[in-house]
């Protein structure tokens, strides 16, 4: 599908050190956005229930692998059903392996069993694990690209209104 | 702890925790009710860290470690949990299933919230003796007959009987142009549509549990072009919708069919803003009459009132709505009734909605309660007469329908 589809819905830009300033401003941007991104959608609270879910959980992945400066933008998109969150993180050399790793495991295809050894796992983490659920639970389709050797873009397209129904 | 009180009740800012003690963000609340070996969460559960969860896990595994038989969790009202605080879950129940072999664990979720109830079956691999139950599959005694779509046509009729009325009677109850406006238990909402089309609002919510009679809604007004409506699957009991919303929040006919009407009241009065109102309409169904054969008519429809007692509702709730508003804190309580009666348009209406009320009652309720076939009828004939009366050249019938509203406090 061609990006010149998609229509803007809402755009952001972040300097890092603001966004990264405290947890919570994940959840609130997944809540204000998924509000805007609900609109015209069948039933819009539940679609901003999904929504806010699956950016609450993309933004906690970027808070936790990038770059200690820079600008974190971020775009919601629409074409008919699909809706896609556009990210772009600046990245150091810790945050650029961690999303090859997650590109890697997302392109194996088997994210369901990933995800349940990852629930169970002991220890640390692993943030990938936000990245199968979108996959697993709500049908996300990921795609995780580096730019220019210091950055990293993140489009996950979402069909909501079908996980809604 | 309030041991005394058999219940451990703690209120927890996911952000708290943290060093700087800054970002109040929205947490989420848990607590145990020692009495039904509940454990409840609710709210928004996205911690940074496990460490954050560190009150939640402590009396979860408390709980968990001296209870014997079922423990509930109940996350009816968990609207959203991060990989962290799901992982966080996981854990503690797989810990309390190997530590306690006594003890099972059931899930308790809600179809309300669309990622929830796939999300926690995953947790039954996690651990044995774990269950999940989607509450609201057989959540009030009447959910079968009155989510069943084939009833949609007889409830047009009904609402195009009773709009002739409360379209006068909704603005002595504080209906105005641009008021922002919610419908619970909107049903097939073609109530909201009405209001929608006649009172110029600047928003209509219309909230039901059944998803086809919202997408029989969505249909109807997408072809009468009426805007400004969303209907919304949602429970009466457990609304998703904000605080102080709206300026004006209905809910008719619909009380009467919950066990437990003060729960939906309670939330009318959450989502409405102070010196907003609540609005409901409610039945009696012993008051319905006709004439001729006024005796045969009455004793059914006192026996409608013992039959739906005896399936857990109350369809004689009507003039009970005053007590139940006041009960809820609402202030200057409105309350008026009117009579739909056959003579209010075509009487042929009137007679298919009872014809319709036969069908349920007498076919479906009376059947399922094992009523012997004498009883089963005579209690048809009353309705049989009452379509009669309806239909009489002289004859007349009636269906009475009490209103109320109350005021949220300033």
């Amino acid at each position: 599908m061609a990006d010149a589809q998609f229509e803007d819905i809402i755009r952001l830009d972040m300097p890092v050190g603001l966004f990264a300033a405290n947890w919570s401003n994940c959840d609130r941007i997944a809540t204000y956005v998924a509000r805007m991104a609900s609109i015209g959608r069948q039933d819009p609270p539940r679609y901003s229930n999904l929504f806010s879910s699956v950016l609450n959980e993309l933004l906690e992945i970027i808070f936790c692998y990038r770059a200690p400066d820079g600008a974190v933008a971020f775009a919601v998109q629409r074409h008919g059903t699909t809706d896609r969150i556009a990210l772009s993180v600046p990245c150091d050399p810790s945050a650029e392996a961690f999303y090859a790793a997650a590109r890697d495991s997302l392109k194996s295809g088997d994210s369901a069993t990933l995800m349940d050894k990852a629930l169970l796992a002991e220890g640390e983490l692993d943030r990938r694990l936000g990245f199968w659920e979108l996959a697993v639970e709500y049908g996300a389709e990921i795609a995780i690209t580096p730019v220019d050797g210091n950055a990293m873009h993140l489009i996950v397209d979402l069909k909501l209104e079908a996980v809604a129904s | 702890m309030t041991e005394p009180e058999k219940t451990i009740r703690r209120r927890h800012e996911q952000t708290a925790a943290r060093p700087s003690g800054q970002g109040a963000g929205r947490g989420f609340a848990f607590h145990y009710d020692e009495n039904n070996q509940e454990f409840v969460l609710a709210g928004v559960m996205t911690p940074q860290d496990t460490a954050a969860l560190a009150p939640m896990s402590e009396a979860f595994g408390a709980a968990a470690a001296r209870l014997r038989g079922t423990m509930f969790l109940n996350v009816k009202k968990l609207l959203r949990v991060n990989v962290c605080g799901f992982r966080e879950l996981s854990r503690l129940i797989s810990i309390a299933c190997e530590n306690n072999p006594e003890l099972a664990i059931r899930i308790i979720t809600t179809s309300v919230i669309a990622w929830s109830s796939r999300r926690f079956e995953r947790l039954k691999s996690v651990a044995p003796r774990v269950e999940v139950e989607q509450y609201d599959d057989a959540f009030y005694p009447g959910q079968g007959v009155l989510e069943d779509t084939s009833f949609v046509p007889i409830l047009r009729t009904q609402t195009k009987m009773t709009w002739r009325h409360e379209r006068d009677i909704l603005p002595r109850h504080g209906l105005k142009p641009k008021m922002r406006i919610a419908d619970i238990c909107c049903g097939i909402g073609d109530f909201a549509a009405l209001v929608a089309r006649t009172f110029d609002p600047a928003e209509v919510v219309a909230v039901d549990h059944a998803q086809g009679s919202l997408a029989y809604a969505r249909k109807v007004a997408a072809e009468l072009g009426v805007r400004r409506v969303e209907y919304v699957h949602g429970d009466a009991a457990s609304l998703l919708l904000e605080d102080d919303r709206f300026d004006f929040v209905t809910c008719r006919h619909s009380l009467q069919v919950f066990d437990r009407p003060e729960l939906i009241l309670k939330e009318l009065f959450r989502i409405c803003r102070p010196g907003g109102r609540v609005y409901i309409s409610n039945e009696k169904n012993s008051h319905c009459l006709g004439e001729p054969r006024a005796d045969s008519i009455q004793w059914s429809y006192t026996e409608v009132a013992r039959l739906w007692e005896h399936f857990g509702m109350d369809i004689e709730l009507g003039p009970k709505s005053r007590r139940l508003m006041m009960d809820t804190g609402l202030e200057d309580i409105r309350m008026e009734s009117f009579m739909v009666t056959n003579l209010d348009g075509d009487p042929q209406d009137f007679a298919d909605v009872v014809a319709a009320w036969e069908s349920v009652y007498v076919d479906r309720m009376a059947v399922e309660r094992g009523d012997s076939e004498e009883f089963i009828a005579r209690f048809r004939k009353g309705f049989h007469d009452h379509i009669s009366a309806a239909l009489h050249p002289k004859g007349y019938a009636g269906w009475p329908i009490w209103v109320a509203s109350g005021q949220k406090p300033l």
